[in-house]
């Protein structure tokens, strides 16, 4: 059975007003555990309004989302949390939302209020310090307001791991950082949906991150769901995806590049360490030719 | 619950009422707010109402906005209105034990329950009607004679305008910060009044830390464009008064003279 499982759900803001705007149009989707879902599409497609509702911060305008086969829209406020527990949410900037004096009292927020005893709380700071990759006795003490951008997006992510979700949701958790601070964070991300198994769903708007993480990609446009499949499948449809408003991942464009020049390339590879082997193979085969 | 605040809320229109000059319509508000309390009679009231709802209907503005900005102080008027009921002494119309009416005091409650609330439906009209960048020139404009003395007329209407500017980005970035935090398992809605008041601590905090993340960079955008105060500083669409501005502004002047004469 589908961990969450959206039934045509449309989500309709100001609904009934002149400033009324569609901003999901009947979207059906199921989430299965251990999955790991890449939602890619351009700004104001509905990504960040598709996430919230898996776990009831925005009740959907018509349809239903089930999580674990129950209907939200028939839960209390101990249920709702319950939900909340289970589909851990880091949102877009997730810097905005620290508020306490120090690293680990920040990180025992979500833990806290899940009215977990003092043991339990700490140990679980403890661990999910330790999986974003900060050293509890270097940080735990430190006001969050002092941590360099990427730091600070570790603290969010671990806020949310504390509260040990079955599925965690990150919209745009790499959003204006630099490279190296991308690379470190999708590392982690990586490493919690193979360590951990829980299913992750990643918001981004850059194809390469999604292609090489993502087991199944979710296209949206103007609030509708485009396309679905695995990165292969949704990646060798380039024209289609060019006309969402999207590229494909520019290795990819490197490579189809290659092939339309005459050089006999394959060109269904979309990160930069296939591509790689790729070319070395095509150089080894013509030196030996 | 966030989405009802409506100060400084301008609805766009061209109507006569739209196009007037804000200064105009800024002094002609203050007039009318006199004449308000400045009538006494039957005749006076019926004229001072009649005046302010045909400007609302001049405005073309859907009348659910105005009675939104009734609404907070429906509370307000209601305590008036009994208190005037009951307090005010003068010939009995009807007596329960200690509990007396007067008709003095019906009248008077009627009165003031009116005034209140005209006073607040042509203040409506004015911000529905002005955009908030027009409002606060023309409160500059007005305040600008009193730099002599040391007002900042300048200074003043660039708070009001950044202040007014903030307001919807800064309830966008409230209901952002209580949705993340609702996502930790916070609870707002259940518990008592004191705990209520310690949850507020997760949203205030980032709250108060952006809006001052804010400032700094504007203040650092408008320096950069070699923003160095009021001395000196000219508009790119000056204010100016027009006929229908002087003619309004006559009416204006007529109606005042109208309503104290109507006093005697």
């Amino acid at each position: 059975m589908a961990f969450i499982e959206l039934k045509n759900v449309s989500v309709i803001y100001k609904e009934g007003t002149p400033l009324e705007a569609m901003a999901l149009e009947n979207i059906s989707l199921s989430i299965c555990e251990n999955e790991f879902i890449g939602i890619i599409g351009s700004t104001g497609a509905g990504k960040s309004t598709l996430v919230q509702l898996l776990n009831g911060l925005i009740e959907p305008s018509r349809g239903k989302v089930l999580v674990e086969g129950t209907d939200l829209s028939l839960m209390k406020g101990q249920d709702i949390k319950k939900v909340r527990q289970k589909i851990g949410l880091v949102f877009q900037y997730p810097e905005n939302q620290v508020f306490e004096e120090s690293i680990a009292q920040d990180i025992a927020f979500g833990p806290r209020n899940l009215g977990l005893d003092d043991d339990e709380i700490h140990a679980r700071v403890v661990h999910a310090m330790d999986f974003v990759g900060l050293d509890y006795e270097t940080f735990k003490d430190r006001s969050p307001f002092e941590l360099s951008g990427g730091q600070i997006r570790r603290v969010a992510i671990a806020g949310v791991l504390a509260m040990k979700p079955q599925v965690l949701v990150l919209d745009e958790p790499t959003a204006g950082m630099d490279p190296r601070g991308r690379m470190d964070i999708l590392d982690g991300i990586a490493k919690i949906h193979r360590d951990l198994k829980i299913t992750v769903i990643l918001i981004s708007h850059n194809m390469e991150d999604v292609a090489r993480l993502a087991s199944r990609i979710l296209v949206m446009k103007d609030g509708r769901l485009a396309l679905e499949g695995s990165p292969n499948e949704v990646f060798s449809t380039g024209d289609q995806l060019n006309s969402l408003g999207l590229n494909l991942p520019a290795i990819t464009q490197l490579l189809n590049e290659l092939n339309r020049r005459g050089l006999n390339i394959q060109t269904n590879l979309f990160t930069v360490e296939g591509a790689e082997t790729e070319i070395l193979h095509l150089i080894r085969r013509k030196q030996n030719a | 619950m966030l989405k009802d605040i409506t100060i400084g809320q301008y609805y766009p229109g061209e109507s006569l009422i739209h196009r007037l000059d804000p200064r105009i319509k800024i002094i002609t508000t203050l007039i009318y707010m006199i004449s308000l309390f400045v009538v006494n009679s039957f005749p006076g009231y019926i004229l001072v109402i009649t005046v302010g709802l045909l400007a609302i209907l001049n405005s073309k503005i859907p009348l659910g906005y105005f009675i939104r900005g009734l609404k907070p102080i429906f509370i307000l008027i209601g305590i008036t209105f009994f208190l005037n009921i009951l307090l005010t002494p003068g010939i009995p119309l009807v007596k329960i034990g200690p509990i007396k009416i007067t008709e003095e005091g019906l009248f008077l409650g009627i009165f003031m329950s009116i005034r209140l609330a005209m006073l607040v439906l042509v203040a409506s009209l004015l911000t529905l009607t002005t955009t908030p960048v027009n409002f606060t020139e023309a409160i500059e404009n007005l305040l600008s004679p009193f730099k002599g003395i040391g007002v900042p007329a300048h200074e003043l209407a660039m708070m009001m305008t950044i202040a007014l500017r903030f307001i919807p980005t800064l309830l966008e970035e409230t209901d952002k910060i209580i949705k993340a935090q609702k996502a930790r398992g916070a609870d707002f809605e259940s518990g008592n009044l004191l705990k209520r008041a310690k949850n507020i601590i997760p949203i205030l905090v980032p709250l108060f830390i952006g809006a001052l993340r804010r400032a700094d960079e504007l203040a650092t955008a408008m320096e950069s464009r070699c923003y160095r105060g009021g001395e000196g500083r000219t508009r790119m669409k000056a204010l100016t008064i027009e006929t229908k501005d002087k003619i309004a502004m006559a009416a204006a002047v007529l109606f005042l003279v109208v309503t104290v004469m109507s006093r005697w």
